[in-house]
């Protein structure tokens, strides 16, 4: 290839600078444009189809109005009575529904815990939270209260005492965030102990604190001086008394478990309905009940309201299906998604054509330089190549261009629709995918162009 | 070296066929020089056209060095111009995009000559056309004279057999006229076959043979009587 042929050609490109910068940014937006908008509709697809395998959205949550304020996405809700609640036993009777495979109850909670550092800032501060009335007896264990010292505080003394005893751990970590669950709360997320064991339904109710770290949690409660590993078994000590480790979870690869403690929700016997008014107790969290085919949600709801509306007056019962909310969302995103996508094709298509009509008009302009050329030794393949070369540049450094404006254009999109995060994958697919298109119509004159017959572009020379 | 039997070429003009030239025959051998001569329309570019593979014969036969060359595939036809055929044209025809000196190097980078001797050969022949001080200059900042030169010293980049000139000095003054007729004249001594059309009639009494072409005939060669006269 005569690389003289490419001067003529890279000159005439640069002498037009406005129209050949004006065919470079239609190319940039166009490719710009459906490279952000198919990677909004990629990454809500992936998102969604990934926030969907969540066990959280194979779950039915029932509340009563007392406590369905903290519902994300209350279903229905209508105003109740403040004393009406749901106890344990609407746990068990769930089961019956066929299509609910799990029914538990999982519900936030923290662990403070007792070391060095926090007894010496409250010595200082004179006494401490041990010294107000006992929280919720969940935590207290049957054994002496470490936190129980001469002002309701453990001296320094006396915590190295009990930092002495071999089955005692104190954390460098002040608080942990976690939940209280029944049993059936493992199995319904699909989570298993990688160390030690889980708590059964029987020590649900027992007077240790047992407690089941997820894997991040332990490497940080065990920090540099105890291989994670070696907590179970451990007492570590708490506000509220000891918290005996039981198990470590396997990896999750959700973030916010493998960073929780799980401990066993503690009920009264009434909350099971045994004695007492038994829906006046305080089993008032909201019920999970979770199925093993999303598709039998719709079902489980409907067979859980007339279920538990039976106990519950039906017009204090608010039903929640998460996953029905959130596939709306999805729905809407990715309907969204699909009108950008379809603007930005018909930008990118607008563009092209545009590129394509004068690329094939600047062919034209030059007839006569490709009759010479073709005179002087071209071939109709030369002529190809020539011409194929501007398109190829225009259209690939277009999209390059539109790469650089297609990244802030998503990151825009993606944020406004709620989308956390963002595919780099998909944004280069996008950019490819719009080159290859834009090429076509690129190329497309190159093609025209070179079947010009010698003798006709003689004659215009 | 040339030889055309019973060449036609016909054209289709809105669903009528044009003759444009009809089966012309004639022979010419290396070293020749032939001016094409004749009205306008008669045929004369058709032929230059034919000869210079740049148009493809509707019937007859054109072989080259004996070789049938009449439907050889695109690639093969640009090879044979571009070895064989050197052509200057009335308007000039150089790229004002770029130099002398890359315009002479063009078509020896279709006949993948490396780049160094491009330069060189190209170079020596403006000097050879005494215009070695203008090499770098752009087509643009040249006479016509001086182009025309240029064109020439294109034409003569492949060290080609036949130099195909279409009115060569149609478009310059007398003196310069004169100047690249007898630089064409100093080429054929030296062995290459120069075919020249032309409308002057003293130019055309230089060639050693006259083609007149009429009405798409070969009417008289070189004195020849063919038809009519």
């Amino acid at each position: 290839m005569a690389q003289e042929a490419n001067k003529i050609l890279w000159r005439r490109f640069t002498a037009r600078m406005l129209e050949s910068g004006l065919l470079l940014l239609a190319v940039a937006l166009g490719v710009g444009a459906t490279a952000a908008g198919f990677s909004l509709l990629a990454n809500t697809q992936k998102l969604g189809t990934e926030m969907l395998s969540s066990p959280a959205y194979r779950e039915i949550v029932v509340s009563t109005q007392t406590n369905s304020d903290d519902m994300e996405v209350p279903a229905v809700l209508k105003p109740t009575a403040d004393n009406v609640v749901l106890t344990a036993n609407d746990l068990q009777v769930a089961l019956s529904v066929p299509s609910v495979k799990y029914s538990y109850v999982s519900s936030g909670t923290e662990l403070r815990f007792l070391n060095q550092k926090v007894i010496a800032q409250m010595t200082q501060m004179g006494p401490g939270p041990g010294a107000e009335a006992a929280p919720p007896a969940t935590r207290t264990t049957t054994e002496t209260n470490p936190r129980q010292g001469p002002q309701g505080l453990l001296t320094a003394d006396e915590l190295a005492k009990k930092q002495a005893e071999a089955d005692v751990f104190l954390t460098e970590v002040d608080q942990l965030r976690g939940s209280s669950v029944t049993p059936q709360y493992f199995d319904a997320w699909g989570l298993k102990a990688a160390v030690g064991s889980l708590f059964a339904e029987s020590e649900r109710q027992s007077d240790t604190t047992l407690v089941v770290l997820g894997s991040a949690a332990a490497v940080q409660i065990g920090g540099t001086s105890i291989d994670a590993k070696a907590l179970v078994g451990k007492k570590i000590l708490t506000w509220e008394g000891y918290a005996v480790v039981v198990g470590i979870l396997a990896e999750s690869g959700t973030d916010t478990i493998d960073n929780s403690f799980f401990s066993p929700y503690q009920t009264t016997a009434s909350d099971f309905g045994e004695g007492g008014p038994p829906r006046r107790r305080a089993f008032n969290v909201q019920l999970r009940f979770a199925v093993s085919d999303p598709a039998q949600l719709e079902q489980a709801a409907s067979s859980l309201t007339s279920l538990l509306s039976s106990a519950v007056a039906s017009d204090q019962l608010v039903v929640s299906n998460p996953r029905a909310e959130a596939q709306k969302l999805i729905d809407r995103n990715t309907g969204i998604g699909f009108l950008i996508l379809f603007l930005a094709l018909a930008t990118l298509f607008i563009a092209s054509v545009n590129v394509s009509h004068i690329l094939m008009s600047r062919g034209l302009r030059m007839r006569k330089g490709v009759g010479i050329l073709m005179a002087l030794g071209a071939s109709k393949n030369s002529i190809l190549q020539l011409f194929a070369r501007e398109g190829i540049f225009l259209s690939t450094a277009g999209s390059l261009l539109g790469a650089l404006l297609a990244w802030p254009l998503s990151q825009t999109m993606e944020s406004a629709l709620g989308l956390t995060e963002s595919s780099l994958v998909f944004l280069i697919l996008g950019v490819a995918g719009a080159w290859v298109l834009n090429l076509v119509f690129s190329v497309l004159p190159a093609v025209q162009n070179s079947q010009i017959p010698p003798a006709d572009a003689m004659r215009a020379a | 070296m040339i030889t055309l039997n019973k060449l036609t070429k016909e054209y289709d003009l809105v669903g009528t066929k044009v003759q444009a030239l009809k089966e012309v025959s004639l022979t010419i051998e290396r070293g020749e020089y032939v001016a094409v001569m004749g009205p306008s329309g008669s045929g004369k570019s058709t032929l230059m056209h034919l000869l210079g593979i740049l148009d493809n014969a509707t019937s007859g036969q054109y072989l080259l060095e004996n070789y049938d060359i009449t439907s050889l595939p695109d690639r093969e036809q640009a090879r044979i111009r571009n070895k064989h055929f050197g052509f200057i044209f009335q308007s000039f025809n150089l790229f004002s995009e770029l130099s002398a000196l890359e315009n002479v190097m063009l078509p020896m980078g279709y006949a993948n000559v490396p780049m160094k001797q491009r330069r060189d050969r190209a170079a020596a022949l403006l000097e050879e056309v005494g215009l070695g001080h203008r090499m770098h200059h752009l087509p643009t900042m040249m006479s016509g004279g001086e182009q025309q030169r240029v064109a020439i010293a294109r034409s003569l980049s492949n060290e080609p057999d036949v130099i195909l000139a279409d009115e060569p000095t149609g478009n310059l003054p007398s003196d310069k006229g004169e100047e690249i007729m007898q630089m064409l004249e100093g080429f054929n001594k030296r062995g290459v076959t120069i075919v020249m059309v032309t409308h002057n009639p003293d130019q055309g009494k230089r060639a050693r043979r006259r083609l007149f072409i009429k009405d798409g005939e070969l009417w008289r060669d070189e004195g020849t009587l063919v038809k009519g006269a």
